[in-house]
């Protein structure tokens, strides 16, 4: 019978430290003789050129005797899982990479700190940054780099139809789309991965925001309003018309790239940073950026599609200056230049410029045009970010498959929207 | 006969201090070694199974009755409440009835695929370098990671993949089929690729039955007039039957909890046409992060699996 009892009681003793070693990925503290350790959990490492990041840190820790800087590198899911994990057993990493999808549920976590706080400890002036988004007003993330969502072209699938200007508006967009798309030679004029496996991308959503409208207003679902009936009737009609590739309800942001390099497709919404995979993988392939075409008479400005790399500091590290030192290091004109050049993208610093502008047409065009538009970024920093796209791809295809109309979306998502939002 | 047995058995059994008196000290330390001894040389086995499997599904089971953990600091006792918003979400019981129209499918088309290709490498008539080739080559779908059946498949069944190229040269199909985004044949295409990747390890079991098998059963059954057909149905089937129903009750506990396969290629769409109680429960944790409700719909799926895996322990202890 003792041994009954005492059973349990051994099993949980050996089973408590193997737990507490689990959720510990990133402990903060003194590294060897007395210096102090910043973690820094990211995805940033993986997917810029081998060493860029190893560098800045070995540079940072140069100009920061007796500070050095653990770098927790893995895939952006990988990357968030944990930190949403690590949050919960208060074992985040000093410094964490977050972004709009993250930012909103750590904070509702409790799990990173006001960033305004330490802006005004260390004496850090905000207006050097190019977005200070904030949440109750207090600032929880800010941006490292920028990345846009522009229109790329695909200039030799145009000149064969006829075009040699790239069309600006929804009606000069549908007349190019209908020439060059061919289904016997499995041609399409774009493709609009709506998948609901982790919604990327912003391609439904691009042709709203280039044309003035938003999703969202003031940070309130805003479906109902007549520039998001336009658009959806907009992209019925694209479907409809079968200019969009098939396979668009689990076709993924990869599939969408393969199809632009291929020469399958003539237009595409995507990352700038898929100017260089593209060119290596079809060197023949004569393409062109551009704005997203917008909505018949609309001459506002542009809104552009951007996506972001922010930073937040975990309110479990013991070294909350030393983490803000790090970001400050991050955000300082050179560092976030060189930075911006490597990842593709574009500073979170006004004062910084990337390097890549300088000699490359393309990357000067995109660099214009992001600096000519305004960035739409309404989904950051919403709470189940994840789970909202999600809703909106599930409305979209029900559209497209006419199992619901144009004002039936649109209720749908005002109605799902508001009680998460709400 | 019997009784007198058991009386020499009990006498036998019978504790020395039954008779009057307690056993002297040096006989219970002794005896209690001898109880200890055995949990010694287990308490490693013990040890690992109770950290990777008994505390996690108790921590599950006691995260499925409290408000939404790991997002709230302080979450509080809830009782049935998150198992009563689980069973009334129409999603959850569209993904039940997705994973129970898989997993019948896939289980039976295993079964029927397996057993069918381990006859044909069980046939004598095809010379042993043949069978040999076959062999490998069957097996091969059983050895890719899920990550390959899924980047393979996808190429396949992609609207402009090998299978709509070889169905229209065909003049099968008119337009290009849309394998995994038509919602009427998605999961039927899900099911058909985890088929495709689960069949070599029914194949192999079942041959390594159908070899055990003696040749003088189909012999004496030859020589009683038995033809093919009654041959299988009479002494392969029967003789096959304990590896048949262990393998059928593993291949559903497996298929139940299928989640990589189906989340790679539709992530449970369009909408929810492919949506599974794996997929159902990724999105529970990772999509709204509610942990807790994640957790009481991994504790159905524990108890669907218990319920299989019960059936599978009677039916070895049968065997036995």
């Amino acid at each position: 019978m003792r041994l009954k009892r005492i059973c349990p009681v051994i099993v949980a003793a050996l089973a408590l430290p193997a737990l507490g070693a689990c959720g510990d990925s990133a402990e903060s503290g003194k590294a060897d003789g007395g210096e102090i350790e910043l973690s820094f959990s990211q995805w940033w490492e993986v997917e810029l050129p081998e060493g860029v990041l190893r560098g800045v840190m070995d540079d940072f820790e140069k100009q920061n005797p007796g500070v050095k800087v653990k770098l927790i590198s893995n895939p952006y899911a990988e990357t968030m899982k944990t930190e949403i994990a690590a949050a919960a057993t208060g074992t985040m990493a000093d410094v964490v990479a977050i972004n709009g999808e993250s930012v909103y549920d750590l904070k509702e976590q409790g799990a990173i700190v006001n960033l305004s706080e330490l802006m005004t400890q260390a004496n850090y002036d905000p207006s050097e940054l190019m977005s200070n988004d904030q949440i109750d007003g207090n600032t929880y993330m800010v941006r490292a780099l920028n990345f846009t969502y522009p229109m790329y072209f695909n200039t030799d699938l145009l000149a064969q139809a006829g075009y040699t200007e790239v069309p600006s508006n929804w009606s000069e967009f549908t007349e190019a789309a209908k020439a060059v798309t061919d289904e016997q030679a499995n041609t399409y004029a774009w493709s609009m991965p709506i998948s609901v496996e982790s919604p990327a991308g912003f391609d439904p959503e691009a042709w709203l925001w280039a044309s003035g409208g938003r999703y969202l207003d003031n940070r309130q679902p805003a479906f109902t309003t007549p520039e998001v009936k336009a658009e959806f009737e907009f992209l019925l009609q694209q479907y409809k018309d079968k200019l969009i590739t098939p396979g668009a309800f689990t076709q993924q942001e990869q599939d969408k790239v393969e199809e632009f390099t291929q020469g399958r497709n003539a237009f595409m919404i995507g990352s700038l940073a898929h100017i260089n995979g593209i060119r290596t993988s079809n060197p023949d392939l004569n393409f062109s950026i551009g704005a997203v075409p917008a909505q018949d008479g609309y001459e506002g400005k542009r809104g552009i599609a951007g996506a972001s790399w922010g930073l937040g500091v975990a309110d479990n590290s013991e070294h909350k200056a030393e983490a803000w030192k790090l970001i400050e290091y991050l955000l300082s004109t050179e560092v976030n230049s060189k930075l911006a050049t490597e990842a593709i993208g574009f500073p979170g610093n006004r004062n910084s410029t990337p390097g890549y502008v300088e000699g490359d047409p393309l990357f000067q065009q995109a660099f214009d045009l992001y600096q000519a538009s305004e960035l739409a970024m309404e989904f950051e920093a919403l709470p189940k970010l994840t789970d909202l796209r999600r809703n909106l791809n599930e409305n979209l295809v029900k559209m497209l498959q006419e199992e619901q109309t144009v004002e039936e979306t649109q209720e749908a998502l005002q109605t799902y929207w508001s009680e998460a939002l709400g | 006969m019997r009784n007198e047995f058991k009386l020499t058995v009990a006498q036998t059994l019978a504790p020395a201090g039954a008779h009057g008196g307690r056993p002297p000290a040096g006989r219970r330390r002794k005896r209690l070694r001898s109880r200890l001894e055995p949990l010694a040389y287990l308490s490693p086995t013990l040890a690992v199974m109770g950290v990777l499997m008994a505390v996690p599904i108790a921590m599950v089971i006691g995260f499925s009755f409290l408000s939404n953990v790991v997002m709230e600091k302080n979450p509080v006792f809830v009782g049935f409440s998150n198992y009563i918003k689980l069973f009334s979400d129409a999603v959850f019981w569209e993904s039940a009835w997705n994973t129970l129209q898989f997993t019948v499918a896939c289980v039976a088309f295993h079964l029927l695929l397996g057993l069918a290709f381990a006859q044909m490498l069980n046939n004598r008539l095809i010379p042993k370098l043949m069978t040999a080739v076959f062999r490998v080559i069957y097996i091969l779908p059983w050895v890719f990671t899920a990550a390959i059946v899924v980047i393979l498949w996808r190429v396949i069944m992609n609207p402009n993949g090998v299978a709509n190229f070889i169905l229209e040269s065909l003049s099968l199909i008119q337009s290009k089929v849309e394998w995994f985004s038509d919602k009427d044949i998605a999961l039927g295409s899900l099911t058909f690729i985890n088929i495709w990747a689960g069949y070599p390890f029914f194949m192999i079991s079942l041959l390594a039955g159908l070899q055990g098998i003696s040749p003088d059963l189909y012999e004496a059954a030859s020589i009683d007039g038995a033809g093919p057909v009654k041959r299988f149905l009479h002494i392969t089937i029967p003789q096959l039957r304990p590896i048949i129903v262990s393998m059928a009750m593993l291949d559903f506990i497996w298929n139940v909890q299928q989640f990589a396969l189906v989340f790679m290629i539709t992530g449970g769409g369009p909408v929810h046409a492919t949506e599974t109680l794996g997929t159902y429960t990724y999105k529970l944790a990772f999509g709204k992060y509610e942990f807790s409700m994640a957790a009481t719909s991994g504790v159905v799926l524990f108890l669907l699996s218990m319920a299989v895996a019960f059936f599978y322990v009677r039916s070895q202890k049968a065997r036995d």
